[in-house]
């Protein structure tokens, strides 16, 4: 789901912290992040707007952990909406909805493994490349 | 690139989905625990209730009142064709107005909704709603949600004390369903009572004559349990508009005289008295 990869030239030190504290930033949000989804994707959207002139390097790896974040923000709005209409609505706790809870912890349980692989080699100045979002970032950050 | 990119977004989602689809195959809760509750504990449960029920209330045993209430029931239940046999009436004394569902299609009616309503349209009508949260299996999912399963077996088990069983039967009488229960068992009775050619208007307007009622005694005890009366008003006779009938009454004598039937148990005019119930019983037969 991650894999190392090489990268058009080898970033220093400087670039390599900033880069692993994108997905640091959004590791951070977690915990403040879990009865509200959006706010992860504020944090890392806010590092990302601050980096956004920075080398190609930090740019690059805030753009893979904030889309990684807006696809478990999808995920995770559709169970936070579903659980406020089970609880102020009309809507019932059903084996579905179980069913859904479980599935989203799965994967962001996934995700935070990810996130935190990538937060550790990055800082190590390799390039970690995501499944689906790394080729996707690709497509959107150009050197 | 492009397909790259999409082939693994593809796979993505088909992961996500095909996780849910597998784990919602899962039974975690609901119907299985339904299930696993035994048409016999259901039983055994009601009868629990019903005995707490009739410990602190008189159970009306005037055979004349019930043949009224069970000729209704035979004319909703006919239309639906549902299993008349099974429902069970309880006709229970007390100026509540106020009937509740009960588990294994006991149904208990308080003599003050009797003496509350115009007519027998609208008594049928609130058998209607009950029926309808005894047919969607309404009644189990209350008390599984209000009181736990565990209990439930419990007091099924006769292993609960007096007083479980007095709060069960509180919890059946004086706490109202889910919004969405209610208007489930709505829908229902405008059905059946159309399809009874019995004009839904009437459960409309007993819903209205409840609503109006602003400082609500302690007898209001179903409109308490049935929350948004207004409303559900204007959507019953929004609803009754997809149902053609002819509309035919249910009783040619005046519902004052079934009325007294209640005050005057008696054994003075009873020659009067049944030939008022033979009339009333013969025209719910013919029709």
């Amino acid at each position: 789901m991650a894999e190392v990869v090489v990268f058009p030239y080898r970033p220093d030190d400087y670039e390599s912290e900033k880069a692993s504290n994108s997905y640091l930033m959004s590791l951070i949000a977690v915990i403040a992040g879990l009865p509200l989804p959006i706010i992860n994707l504020l944090a890392t959207g806010f590092f990302w707007l601050s980096n956004r002139k920075g080398t190609f390097f930090v740019r690059w790896h805030c753009m893979q952990a904030l889309l990684s974040q807006v696809f478990v923000l999808m995920m995770n709005s559709a169970g936070f909406y579903w659980t406020l209409s089970i609880i102020f609505g009309d809507n019932e706790v059903s084996n579905t909805y179980i069913a859904y809870l479980i599935t989203i912890f799965i994967f962001n349980v996934g995700e935070f493994i990810m996130t935190i692989y990538a937060a550790v080699n990055t800082r190590k100045g390799q390039h970690v490349y995501f499944w689906f979002f790394g080729p996707l970032t690709d497509q959107i950050c150009k050197p | 690139m492009a397909n790259k990119i999409l082939t693994q977004l593809v796979v993505i989602v088909v992961s996500f989905f095909g996780l849910w689809f597998l784990l919602s195959q899962i039974e975690y809760i609901g119907e299985g625990d339904m299930h696993r509750f035994a048409k016999e504990s259901e039983k055994k449960l009601s009868e629990m209730i019903l005995e707490s029920i009739t410990n602190t209330h008189d159970e009306i045993e005037n055979e004349k009142v019930k043949a009224i209430l069970d000729s209704i029931k035979v004319r909703l239940c006919e239309t639906k064709k549902l299993d008349c046999d099974k429902i069970k009436i309880h006709l229970v004394r007390s100026s509540e107005i106020n009937a509740f569902a009960l588990p294994d299609h006991h149904m208990v009616i308080y003599t003050g909704l009797l003496e509350y309503a115009k007519n027998a349209e609208e008594v049928a009508g609130v058998m209607a709603h009950e029926i309808g949260h005894m047919e969607k299996n309404h009644v189990m999912k209350k008390l599984v949600k209000e009181i736990g399963m565990e209990m439930l077996f419990t007091i099924a088990a006769g292993d609960a004390g007096n007083d479980i069983s007095r709060e069960t039967a509180k919890v059946l009488s004086s706490t109202a369903f889910d919004r969405k229960h209610e208007r489930e068992a709505d829908a229902f009775a405008v059905e059946t009572l159309a399809n009874a050619d019995i004009d839904p208007q009437h459960l409309s307007n007993f819903f209205f004559r409840l609503a109006r009622k602003d400082n609500l005694p302690e007898e209001l005890a179903w409109i308490s349990t049935h929350p948004d009366t207004k409303e559900r008003s204007a959507e019953i006779i929004k609803q009754k508009k997809e149902y053609t009938y002819t509309s035919k009454p249910i009783l040619v004598t005046p519902w004052e005289s079934i009325q007294q039937l209640l005050v005057n148990t008696d054994d003075e005019d009873v020659d009067e008295i049944e030939e008022v119930v033979a009339d009333a019983i013969d025209s719910t037969e013919v029709e």
